[in-house]
C-alpha cells in the first residue's frame, strides 16, 4: 500500500491553504504505522524473543549495553538526568537500557514478558551488582497504567515499538505513568541489507521511523529528535543463532540459509566479534 | 506486505508555496520587510532576546557552536541571531537585504555593544557562494525558508558555505487563536494561508538523506499595540484592500486582547540542525 501525494489520503492538489505550517495532516499516519508494524508484531511474539534471549543477552553484554548507554549519555549531556530518577523501561530485554540507567538512577522497573529475557536481565543485574531493578513479567498492554500513575521520571521504550499497532493509545498510557519524560527509540536504517536480500527476508523497519515521527507530530506530540550512532557487537555463535532465529520468524531454516548466514558473518567478523553499526532515532519529550 | 510511504515532500513544499501566492494580491517585497523592521525587532527582543538565547543554548549544548565559531545568518531581519549569538562567537555575518532591517540590526548591535559582525545586504539567492564557500562553522536561519520555492537548491547552497552544521528554526502551529479569528472576520471563507515550515522541513531533509536533529523550544513575545498594528497592516495589505473597516476590526480585536497595554504570545519553535557531511542510507 502506498500513501502518495496524489492518492486518496491527500487533499486535492489544487488546495490553496492549510492549517498552519503542518501540511502532513492529510496523510493517515495512524493507518500507515499500524500497517507497517503488523507483520513485525505478528512474527515477533514473546515466544520468539524467549528463543532469542540467550543470543541477544550475549550481544548486549559484549556491546556493554552500547545503545542504552548512548541514550543515557544524551540525557546526561542535556542535563536532565538526575540520580533520584525512577525509570520505567518497557520491553527491557536483557537490560541494554535498564542496566546503564540503573547504574545512575534510584530505580528502574523493567517490563519484560519473555521469561528467559527476564532471567537474563536479573543475571545481568547481579553481575553488575545492581539491586535497584524490578521486573513486571507482562507486556506493556497488560500493565494497568492507573496503578502507576505519575510514578516514573522517565519512561523508555527502545527498539520495541513494532509491538504497538495502536501506538498512540500506548504512548498516552506511557504519558499517564510519567511525571517527567517519555522516550521512544527506533532504528532509522535497515541493518544487514545485503544479508536480508540474500536470504529473501523482509527489510524490517524501513520508513518506520519517519512514520513514527509524523504520526506523533500529527497528534500534537512534538518530540525532540536525536539520531544516535551505536554498535551492536555479537560473539560469532550468538550472531549466527540470532540470524537463524530471524529467518525462522518467516519460514523454516534451510541448509542454504545456514551457509549464507555463516559466510556473511564470517566476512564481517573481526577478532571473533561480529559488529553491526547502526543509527537510532531517539524521540523524547517532557510530559505536560 | 510492509507499507511504503512515498510522499514527495519537495512537491508538497512547492504546492504550499504556490497556494500561498494564489491567495495573495501580491507577494512580499523587500520594502514590506523594511516596514516590518521595528515591530519584528520588538518581537525578537522580548525577554532580552529569549528566543535567540534559547536557540543558542540548544546548539551549544550539542556542541554545534562555541566561542571560536564563525556563523552566517540567512535573512537576519532585525538581528534575530546577530545580537544573541555575537556575544558568544568569534564572528557573525548577517545576510539581510531590507534597508529598514539593516538599520535596526545596527541600532540593536550598538545598544548591545556588539561589533564582531558584518552584513551582506542581499537576498540569499544573490549571495555568491564560491566567495564564502566553507568559511563558516554554522549557517542558521529562522522563519525565512518559506520564501524559497526551490527549497533544496537553497538548502544545498547553505550547506556549501559551512564546514560545520546547518540549522533552521521554524515555528510550530504558530498561528494563534486571535490571528485565525481575525482572518475569518476579515477574509470570510478564504482559508488561512499556509507557510511551509515544521515538520515539513524535517521531512524534506530526512527524505534527502540528511540526519537532522530537533529540539523544541518555548519562547514568549511581548508586543505593543502600535507595533502589532504595523504587523497586521503589512500582512493584510498583501491579501486584501486595507480599508478603514479592516483597520478598525483589527484595532478592536487587539484592544480586547491587551494585558496592561501589551500583547503576550507564547509559542513553540523547532530547532532543526544537521551536519551536511553526514548522510544516511536511503532506499
Amino acid at each position: 500500500m502506498q500513501y502518495n501525494v496524489t492518492g486518496v489520503h491527500q487533499e486535492s492538489g489544487s488546495r490553496k491553504t492549510g492549517n498552519g505550517t503542518n501540511m502532513t495532516e492529510s496523510i493517515d499516519w495512524k493507518a500507515a504505522w499500524k500497517e507497517s508494524v503488523e507483520e513485525s508484531g505478528r512474527v515477533s511474539t514473546p515466544g520468539y524473543w524467549d528463543s532469542r534471549a540467550c543470543d541477544y543477552a550475549k550481544m548486549v553484554d559484549t556491546s556493554d549495553c552500547d545503545h542504552g548507554r548512548r541514550i543515557l549519555n544524551l540525557f546526561r549531556d542535556q542535563k536532565i538526568l538526575h540520580d533520584d530518577w525512577d525509570v520505567l523501561d518497557i520491553a527491557s530485554g536483557p537490560g541494554a537500557l535498564t542496566i546503564p540507567f540503573a547504574e545512575r538512577v534510584r530505580s528502574v522497573m523493567a517490563i519484560e514478558p519473555a521469561p528467559r529475557m527476564a532471567v537474563c536481565l536479573m543475571e545481568n543485574a547481579r553481575r553488575h551488582g545492581l539491586k535497584n531493578i524490578g521486573v513486571i513479567p507482562k507486556t506493556w498492554q497488560e500493565v494497568k497504567e492507573t496503578d502507576y500513575e505519575k510514578k516514573f521520571d522517565m519512561v523508555t521504550c527502545c527498539h520495541a515499538l513494532w509491538q504497538f499497532p495502536d501506538l498512540l493509545e500506548q504512548v498516552r498510557r506511557m504519558e499517564t505513568v510519567s511525571r517527567g519524560y517519555c522516550c521512544l527509540a527506533h532504528g532509522v536504517e535497515v541493518s544487514e541489507r545485503e544479508l536480508k536480500k540474500s536470504l529473501g527476508v523482509p527489510m524490517d523497519g524501513q520508513d518506520q521511523f519517519n512514520t513514527l515521527f509524523n504520526f506523533l507530530n500529527g497528534e500534537g506530540i512534538y518530540p525532540n529528535v536525536n539520531i544516535l550512532e551505536y554498535s551492536l557487537m555479537w560473539p560469532v555463535e550468538a550472531a549466527i543463532a540470532s540470524k537463524e532465529r530471524f529467518v525462522e520468524k518467516y519460514r523454516p531454516l534451510t541448509k542454504e540459509d545456514q551457509v549464507i548466514i555463516r559466510e556473511y558473518i564470517s566476512r564481517n567478523t573481526t577478532d571473533g566479534i561480529y559488529k553491526i553499526p547502526g543509527r537510532m532515532g531517539v524521540l523524547w519529550w517532557k510530559v505536560g | 506486505m510492509m507499507a511504503e510511504i512515498t510522499v514527495d515532500w519537495i512537491k508538497r513544499w512547492e504546492e504550499i508555496y504556490d497556494g500561498r501566492l494564489r491567495t495573495m494580491q501580491r507577494d512580499y517585497s523587500i520594502d514590506d520587510w523594511s516596514r516590518r523592521a521595528e515591530d519584528y525587532s520588538e518581537r525578537r527582543k522580548t525577554n532580552q532576546y529569549e528566543f535567540g538565547e534559547n536557540v543558542w543554548s540548544v546548539l551549544a549544548s550539542h556542541g554545534v557552536v562555541g566561542n571560536q565559531s564563525r556563523v552566517i545568518e540567512v535573512g537576519s531581519g532585525p538581528g534575530t541571531f546577530v545580537i544573541p549569538f555575537s556575544k558568544h562567537v568569534d564572528h557573525l555575518t548577517a545576510v539581510e537585504p531590507a534597508e529598514g532591517m539593516i538599520r535596526v540590526i545596527r541600532e540593536n548591535a550598538r545598544e548591545a555593544g556588539i561589533e564582531n559582525y558584518d552584513i551582506i545586504p542581499k537576498i540569499w539567492q544573490d549571495v555568491s557562494i564560491p566567495e564564502i564557500q566553507g568559511t563558516y562553522d554554522l549557517v542558521i536561519t529562522s522563519t525565512v525558508i518559506w520564501m524559497f520555492r526551490d527549497i533544496m537548491q537553497q538548502i544545498s547552497r547553505m550547506e556549501e558555505v559551512t564546514r560545520g552544521h546547518c540549522c533552521v528554526v521554524e515555528g510550530i502551529d504558530s498561528t494563534d487563536a486571535l490571528g485565525k479569528k481575525l482572518w475569518h472576520t476579515i477574509m470570510g471563507d478564504i482559508p488561512y494561508p499556509s507557510y511551509p515550515g515544521y515538520p515539513l522541513a524535517y521531512n524534506l531533509l530526512y527524505q534527502s538523506g540528511r540526519i537532522p536533529h530537533v529540539q523544541i523550544i518555548n519562547a514568549q513575545s511581548l508586543r505593543t499595540f502600535e507595533k502589532l498594528m504595523t504587523m497586521y497592516r503589512v500582512f493584510y495589505s498583501l491579501y486584501t484592500e486595507f480599508t478603514p473597516k479592516v483597520e478598525e476590526t483589527i484595532r478592536s480585536a487587539l484592544l480586547a486582547d491587551s494585558i496592561s497595554g501589551l500583547h503576550e504570545r507564547n509559542y513553540q519553535s523547532a530547532v532543526v540542525w544537521w551536519d551536511p557531511k553526514e548522510r544516511r542510507e536511503i532506499g
